[in-house]
């Protein structure tokens, strides 16, 4: 019961005030929603690709259609440009990149000259090169069926309609890759969005037990501690609050980002919200252990900026954990926010609850690992 | 007056020496957000990882080893041998490999009995790796696929090799890059560069702070008071506390750029006068915003606050946390301190424009100019108690 | 047997002593003064009591019931006033004392009345709704005793509730202490300043080093430190017989004269009827008294005189 009552007093403390309210609930929820719009906004399109085939002959569309194929892509044909109107067309951002086949393409490629197929792009990135890549592939395909036919047809120039066919036979092949369609997650290479929701979840708890510590600081605590009630009461109060305080954020935030601003990761809302107390039990144990080291509120401020922001990012929360060092992957598993990630790409992958129970019982030792070192902190002092 | 000046100047630094925390977070933390992002977005071109298990035993066996570990292919897959299919498929699950291949024992034996024949493939997250990843498989597969499509349509039985193998051949796909550099996600500068220079102006702003909170906390403990009632200028020792937090965003630039370029081989190039130019107005603005938001703020709890947003934002605004933001929130990037200290230091690094950096480092200065001199007929509302 | 009674407590930190065996007694209605100079142990004292440090050896008993057996019980029936102002800035008056109240389990309408009852008892009930970050730090310093009351205490621990306050806030204070020492509870006063605890305490204990020197009534203090009242006699000039008549008398210690004769400090022994005899003499031999002052020996060269050491400035 005394419990209670601190739990309460806590809560109200951290966000019964007009400016509680703003800076812990509603400003975090904002913010967040602002990320959430901005990134779905910015994630949205595919590489939008120019495709003119001026090719007389056939090669140019079968060199389109391969392009076509890759869904990657967002390809529009068009018919009668130029090759400087595909040019503008990139320059002017009216296109990603845009490609260009010229009339003569079949007619040289079948007498083995020295024909390019164009490939226009602002500068080399890893969408725009695997493409050029496979214009690349295509287009030696192409003129190695030519110099096969060629070689067939013992003369200078591959004989157009048998070199359609042979290309024509190819188009079902006998070697294929077989692509096993896997169920994946986007947190885990997009995760700004959660990301945020983590780092928010830790620095609003450091605000919490910010507060905690106060109460050790000027000595409320002792005096609640002469109040008939045990260590244990205070220590229970303390760690309910927290949780309870960092529980209602959570659904707040989580609850506008989902439902008034329309984010939606294709979580369901429970699922989400419960590996999400799993990781704020966790943090609940980080910061409190973090806050056992320190004597005041400002210096568990300083350390939290410490720790809170490069841990975040060598777990992954703000760009995709395979960018960084193999060290530094390695140095992740000891991040509690790399589970929480983990768990909810699994999620978002269309996996259930049940198949999380490794990731959740993690954060939970985490949880229970770094309570145990910062309980000090939630109980008042007997030495 | 001199003597003031100067006795103020050391004992702030004396005091910053004393605040390990703070010489942590304006040293420390630049130093490590600068390795984090500089590593993490170091080139754009990095090969997808490619789980790999190659369960055939089979004639065709040598071939596909030499095409995996060929060199073709090195620019675009990294290839991470597996035991297992199912490790292979764990991997890209887990998010440790970008792209998975497995091929089945059977595959040899298909292949040549003239059946249909697959290689299992699992995408992975990054639809960019894929692309390059099936691209590269592709290449592999027309490779075979001519070689049988030759033999049951023309009835040879040539030897075929596609591609750039055949070194005659020039590509046949021509590439125009139309972008010029000022598009790219860094510029001329590589990763580590742009953040080095990033995290350094953010934190010499922080620096600036320090100086209003020196003086603010002088103002709250009451030791200005006594600075004033001395027999000798409170101006000198003002402006030997605001010299103290510049001394500090020296010794900080120092420590951030020597480090940076032993450590992490950051290349500053030599043109260090120019560099010291831009940290010193970077600090000059700096301060001289803390200064006016003191001013304004009161305490030096809201300054802190306020300051730390203004500096965040500005960051964030200017490209420092997400590289290519500043292209998208147009003439917002451009008001910010760090947008013009940043370009500066940028084009110093990559040595090309000296004009760009001058004309930079002069935009600089003027900003410097302007808050530093608002700061000044300001300065009063901060040392005195009612002004 | 007393309300509270100290039995051979002992308080280590590693290896050092900070309380030394303890045994004393404080009777139920008392107004108990605990005097020491910084370190002395009267803090750790009042924390083992109020149950906010663990004993290292000995036991504390309340009203019969033992600090180590029942705490909660013990805790009960003590208010402690901390010597910070344990209270919080951003919550209202009402609110502060709202919450400690509840934390001792005060059901709803009961609550209310002694919350009012609290407040309206340290003058606070009009500004009940006000924040303590615009009060004046008389104030706060009140709240801070409201805080240890509303749960009707039997025992009041007041900790240097004076420090850092200006005088009428202090008198408001002290009056406060005899109030509730009125209304039935004992209380348990510490202070730095003599004529403070000189003022109000019934009975006085001394600490130094851990180890209680002396406890007692303020006269049996004075009597066990064998010090004796002093009388200050102005006179209208010199008489050498008056003196040595004065100095003869068997109940005078010592006579001491000022340079020109006309002030003379008188130590006495405890006598009752000492000064009617110095009159007696005085007005034998003609001498006109312009003024008479008695000292009363002060507990401050009192625990001079037993510590070697002075009680504040240490």
């Amino acid at each position: 019961m005394p419990s209670l009552h601190i739990a309460a007093h806590l809560i109200r403390r951290t966000m019964g005030t007009r400016r509680g309210l703003l800076m812990n609930v509603l400003l975090p929820a904002a913010i967040l929603s602002v990320m959430a719009g901005l990134f779905a906004g910015l994630q949205g399109g595919k590489p939008v690709i120019v495709v003119n085939n001026a090719d007389a002959g056939p090669l140019g569309a079968y060199l389109a259609a391969a392009v076509e194929n890759e869904s990657l892509y967002d390809v529009r044909r068009e018919t009668d440009w130029d090759e400087q109107a595909v040019k503008d067309a990139v320059e002017e951002g009216g296109a990603d990149a845009a490609i260009y086949v010229p009339t003569d393409f079949t007619q040289q490629i079948a007498g083995g000259g020295d024909t390019k197929a164009i490939l226009y792009r602002l500068d080399e990135q890893l969408w725009n090169a695997s493409l050029a890549m496979l214009l690349e592939a295509e287009t030696s395909r192409l003129a190695a069926s030519a110099s096969i036919v060629r070689g067939a047809g013992g003369g200078g120039t591959a004989d157009a309609g048998m070199l359609a066919e042979f290309v024509k036979a190819q188009q079902s092949p006998a070697v294929t890759a077989d692509n096993v369609s896997m169920k994946l997650g986007r947190v885990l290479s997009e995760p700004m969005v959660i990301g945020l929701m983590l780092m928010f979840v830790m620095l609003l708890l450091g605000q919490t037990i910010g507060f905690v510590l106060e109460d050790r600081e000027k000595r409320t605590m002792a005096r609640m501690f002469t109040a008939p009630l045990r260590a244990i009461d205070i220590a229970v109060g303390n760690f309910a609050g927290s949780l309870i305080i960092g529980s209602l954020q959570l659904t707040i935030v989580l609850g506008l980002t989902y439902f008034a601003f329309g984010y939606a990761p294709g979580i369901p809302f429970g699922s989400m919200l419960l590996v999400l107390e799993c990781f704020l039990l966790a943090a609940l144990g980080l910061v409190s252990a973090a806050a056992g080291l320190v004597r005041n509120r400002t210096q568990l401020q300083q350390l939290n900026t410490l720790i809170i922001l490069p841990t975040c990012m060598i777990s992954g929360c703000f760009f995709p954990l395979s960018m960084l060092p193999d060290f530094i992957q390695k140095l992740a598993n000891f991040m509690p926010q790399k589970w929480a990630l983990q768990a909810i790409d699994r999620l978002g992958g269309g996996q259930g609850i049940g198949e999380i129970g490794l990731h959740l019982a993690i954060l939970v030792l985490f949880a229970a690992v770094l309570l145990a070192f910062g309980a000090a902190v939630l109980r008042p002092n007997r030495t | 007056m001199i003597r003031v000046w100067l006795t103020t100047a050391y004992y702030e630094l004396v005091k910053y020496g004393r605040m390990k925390s703070v010489l942590v977070i304006l040293i420390g933390l630049p130093l490590l957000l600068i390795l984090l992002l500089g590593s993490a977005f170091d080139t754009d071109l990095k090969p997808a990882k490619v789980a790999l298990y190659v369960a055939d035993q089979g004639e065709l066996s040598g071939s596909i080893g030499e095409f995996w570990n060929g060199e073709a292919i090195k620019p675009f897959v990294f290839v991470l041998k597996t035991d297992s299919g199912q490790e292979v498929e764990d991997y890209v699950t887990e998010g440790i490999a970008d792209y998975g291949v497995y091929v089945p024992a059977d595959f040899s034996q298909k292949v040549l009995a003239g059946e249909k024949a697959v290689w299992k493939t699992f995408s992975g997250r990054y639809a960019e790796k894929n692309v390059a990843a099936d691209a590269v498989i592709g290449r592999y597969m027309a490779e075979l696929n001519l070689k049988f499509a030759a033999m049951a349509t023309l009835g040879t039985d040539a030897p075929v090799r596609i591609g750039n193998a055949d070194a005659r051949r020039q590509s046949l796909v021509a590439i125009g890059n139309l972008g010029n550099t000022e598009d790219r996600l860094f510029g001329e500068t590589s990763a580590m560069q742009y953040y080095a220079a990033a995290y350094l102006i953010m934190f010499l702003l922080f620096s600036g702070m320090s100086a209003a909170l020196a003086l603010l906390g002088q103002k709250e403990d009451g030791t200005l008071r006594r600075l004033y009632a001395m027999p000798s200028s409170f101006r000198a020792a003002v402006f030997g506390v605001v010299t103290g937090a510049v001394m500090l965003a020296c010794l900080q630039s120092l420590v951030v750029i020597v480090f940076t370029k032993y450590v992490y081989d950051v290349e500053w190039s030599g043109h260090y006068l120019a560099i010291a130019a831009v940290c010193l107005l970077t600090t000059a603005a700096g301060t001289g915003l803390a200064i006016i938001v003191a001013s304004v703020a009161g305490t030096s709890k809201s300054t802190q606050t306020l300051f730390t947003i203004l500096v965040t934002t500005m960051t964030f605004l200017s490209g420092g946390m997400m590289a290519g933001i500043q292209n998208m929130v147009g003439i917002a990037s451009k008001l910010t301190i760090n947008h013009w200290a940043n370009i500066s230091l940028r084009a110093i690094m990559s040595g090309s424009d000296a004009a760009a950096a001058w004309n930079a480092i002069g935009v600089l200065a003027a900003i410097a100019a302007v808050l530093s001199l608002i700061a000044i007929f300001r300065l009063p509302k901060v040392v005195m108690r009612h002004a | 047997m007393g309300l509270i009674t100290f039995r051979d407590v002992v308080k280590k930190y590693d290896t050092s002593l900070i309380v030394n065996y303890l045994n004393f007694k404080i009777e139920e209605g008392e107004i108990f003064g605990l005097l020491g100079p910084n370190g002395a142990g009267k803090s750790t004292t009042i924390n083992m009591l109020s149950g906010l440090l663990e004993l290292s050896g000995g036991d504390i008993a309340v009203d019969g019931r033992s600090i180590r057996k029942q705490p909660l019980e013990v805790k009960r029936r003590i208010g402690l006033v901390p010597q910070e102002l344990a209270i919080y800035e951003t919550l209202t008056a009402r609110e502060n004392v709202t919450f400690f109240a509840k934390l001792y389990g005060l059901p709803g309408k009961l609550l209310r009345e002694r919350v009012d009852e609290a407040l309206r008892f340290v003058g606070l009930l009009d500004r009940a709704k006000d924040k303590p970050s615009t009060y004046s730090g008389g104030m706060k310093r009140r709240l801070n005793i409201a805080c240890a009351i509303m749960h009707r205490p039997k025992l009041i621990i007041m900790d240097e509730p004076t420090v850092g306050i200006d005088p009428q806030s202090r008198n408001h204070i002290l009056e406060s202490v005899r109030e509730l020492n009125r209304l039935g509870s004992t209380v348990i006063y510490t202070s730095h300043y003599m004529e403070e605890v000189d003022a109000i305490c019934s009975r006085i204990g001394i600490l130094d080093q851990g180890k209680l020197i002396a406890v007692g009534t303020k006269e049996e203090l004075k009597r066990q430190a064998g010090q004796a009242e002093r009388l200050v006699f102005e006179i209208d000039r010199r008489d050498e017989p008056a003196l040595a008549e004065m100095e003869g008398h068997p109940g005078v210690k010592r006579v001491e004269e000022s340079d020109d004769g006309r002030t003379l400090i008188v130590t006495v022994k405890d006598s009752p009827s000492i000064l009617q005899d110095l009159l007696f003499i005085i007005q034998k031999h003609g001498i006109a008294l312009r003024q008479l002052t008695r000292i009363e020996p002060n507990l401050e060269s009192l625990f001079l005189q037993m510590t070697g050491r002075t009680l504040r400035d240490e």
